[in-house]
């Protein structure tokens, strides 16, 4: 049997984890639906006589994305807490990458197929809905009715959907993570150490950089990115712009760094786990 | 085909479970790996499939590391853990999902041993302990791996299953298949055994096979005990006196006791390991 990778061992693996776990994944699936379903459902109700709710739509479709693509990828080895079910999923003749490109396939590709066809297809009809049934109030002026039809979401350019998707592949990323270094409530440790790290790095970022780059230049409560200030913050006597290349190439090499550290992490972390 | 070289282990770097053990497995043979609880018999299983590693030392299964687990490796192992749970499948889908990973994987014979078991064709989920359990033995079979290692295999087995059990392991087996069997219950496959490895404390008491056993020792039950005779390990029953003792030249071979014989490695240590290393 060949060691290398093989993508045929990939699919067969997709396969035998669609079998095993499919009835979950459509519970988990109806469930997460039928929750936004019903939550757009009682906006539109709400709001037959109003405006259409676009920020809480907005808001809905930010908040089913994150948690339900944060919590699917933080339970994905939910079952390392069977020992069993360990035992067969370690010894079984796969390469580690091919058992990791699983849960990359499931949790950063499927799920997010899978979510945005879900909200497309109910916000397609809940605006549908809408717009057959709203009532505008007659004092509404001319100028001021295009609040009451309901634009679908992505013909909407108010949706910031490459800083969502960005924000997604790396939340799950490290909730994927969090799974495979957490046995127990993977979800809540990971959250919670997501934060303080998060906090952590907030609060170095300043007293570090200001310890780095005295007061007289460093632009405190600014991030290091952007500008440095020359002279006192009273009276600056010039500032220093990063090169526009810089500044963008920056912007990218945290996320990209984040993504990639997660995923390696990961590997890792399934090639060196023991039981 | 299994080579521990003063291989260490410990679940943690402060205190082993196994310090620098040595230790052969070769092909062709029923091993019975004994000891108390604790004793880390299931943590000798785990180090043969690459389940944990070692912290020192080499250890080589059919000249590969295990702590890799590349696929060629794994394809020539299968692990039956002591407790089983299973995905919510139906048992014949769960025999095909695994049968690609598997290259000498026999789907005939896997059916045949879920009818010589006795298992319904239903869904593993309606299933009770002993019957998954089955299915994983059929399907440890089935694969046709070098390397079986059965951890616990008779517990929730009823008195059939078991008889089945040490059926189906004296068919599989053959010259290039070596099978390791921990258990607790050695009477349930005392007869099937035929090498014997004994684990107490850390250390590697015995690791020899069932013949070496009865020429160089006596199994007796005896009415009474001789202040004279030096006895390995006595045991008092109901019926008399069970010994363990040498064999000398005038003592007539006797049927292996592997019950006595495991008392009498635990609590003489030294006397059998004397004797045997």
């Amino acid at each position: 049997m060949n060691n290398q990778f093989s993508f045929s061992r990939v699919l067969l693996l997709l396969r035998k984890n669609l079998k095993e776990n499919g009835k979950s994944y459509l519970l988990m699936f109806t469930a997460g639906f039928g929750i936004i379903l019903l939550i757009y459902a009682l906006l539109i109700v709400a709001g037959l006589h109003s405006m259409f709710p676009s920020g809480d739509r907005k808001m809905l479709f930010t908040i089913g994305l994150f948690l339900g693509g944060t919590l699917f990828s933080a339970s994905f080895y939910s079952f390392f807490k069977s020992q069993p079910k360990t035992i067969q999923f370690l010894l079984l003749p796969a390469t580690t990458g091919e058992k990791l490109l699983i849960g990359f396939i499931l949790t950063q590709i499927v799920y997010i197929i899978v979510f945005l066809i879900s909200f497309t297809s109910i916000d397609w009809f809940m605006c549908t809905i809408y717009n057959e049934f709203v009532s505008i109030p007659k004092w509404i002026i001319e100028q001021e009715k295009h609040y009451y039809k309901a634009v679908y979401l992505f013909n909407s350019d108010t949706v910031l959907i490459k800083q969502i998707l960005v924000m997604y592949f790396i939340t799950t990323s490290i909730a994927h993570l969090g799974s495979l270094s957490f046995i127990n409530n993977a979800y809540v440790k990971t959250v919670i150490l997501f934060i303080l790290t998060v906090v952590t790095l907030i609060f170095f970022n300043n007293k570090i950089l200001g310890l780095m780059i005295p007061e007289p230049i460093m632009p405190y409560g600014k991030y290091f990115t952007e500008t440095f200030r020359i002279g006192s913050i009273q009276q600056p006597t010039g500032i220093v712009t990063l090169p526009k290349l810089w500044y963008s190439t920056i912007v990218w090499f945290l996320p990209i760094f984040i993504y990639l550290s997660c995923w390696t992490m990961s590997y890792l972390k399934i090639k060196e786990k023991q039981i | 085909m299994i080579q521990f070289n003063n291989v260490s282990f410990g679940y943690s770097k402060q205190k082993l479970l196994y310090a620098n053990i040595n230790l052969e497995l070769r092909a062709g043979s029923v091993y019975g790996l004994l000891g108390k609880n604790g004793a880390g018999k299931s943590t000798l299983l785990k180090l043969m499939a690459g389940l944990v590693y070692p912290q020192q030392g080499k250890l080589s299964v059919f000249d590969a590391d295990p702590t890799k687990r590349d696929p060629s490796f794994m394809h020539e192992v299968f692990f039956i853990p002591e407790e089983i749970d299973t995905p919510s499948i139906h048992v014949l889908d769960f025999g095909a999902e695994h049968m690609p990973f598997y290259p000498k994987f026999n789907n005939d014979q896997f059916l045949h041993y879920l009818k010589e078991f006795d298992i319904p064709m239903t869904n593993l989920n309606t299933m009770s302990f002993g019957q998954k359990k089955k299915v994983w033995i059929a399907m440890g079979m089935a694969s046709n791996a070098s390397l079986i290692i059965l951890d616990e295999p008779t517990n929730g087995l009823d008195i059939p299953s078991k008889r089945m059990l040490r059926k189906l392991i004296a068919t599989v087996l053959n010259e290039d298949t070596c099978i390791i069997i921990s258990t607790h219950q050695v009477k349930d496959l005392d007869s099937l055994i035929d090498k014997i490895i004994l684990v107490d404390e850390g250390e590697i008491i015995v690791n020899t096979d069932t013949e070496s056993i009865t020429e160089k020792l006596v199994f007796k039950l005896s009415p009474n005990i001789s202040t004279t005779d030096q006895y390995l390990y006595y045991e008092t029953s109901l019926a008399g006196h069970l010994i363990v003792k040498e064999r000398s030249l005038e003592d007539e071979a006797t049927k292996l006791d592997l019950e006595l014989f495991f008392n009498a490695g635990i609590n003489n240590k030294n006397g059998i390991k004397q004797l045997f290393n």
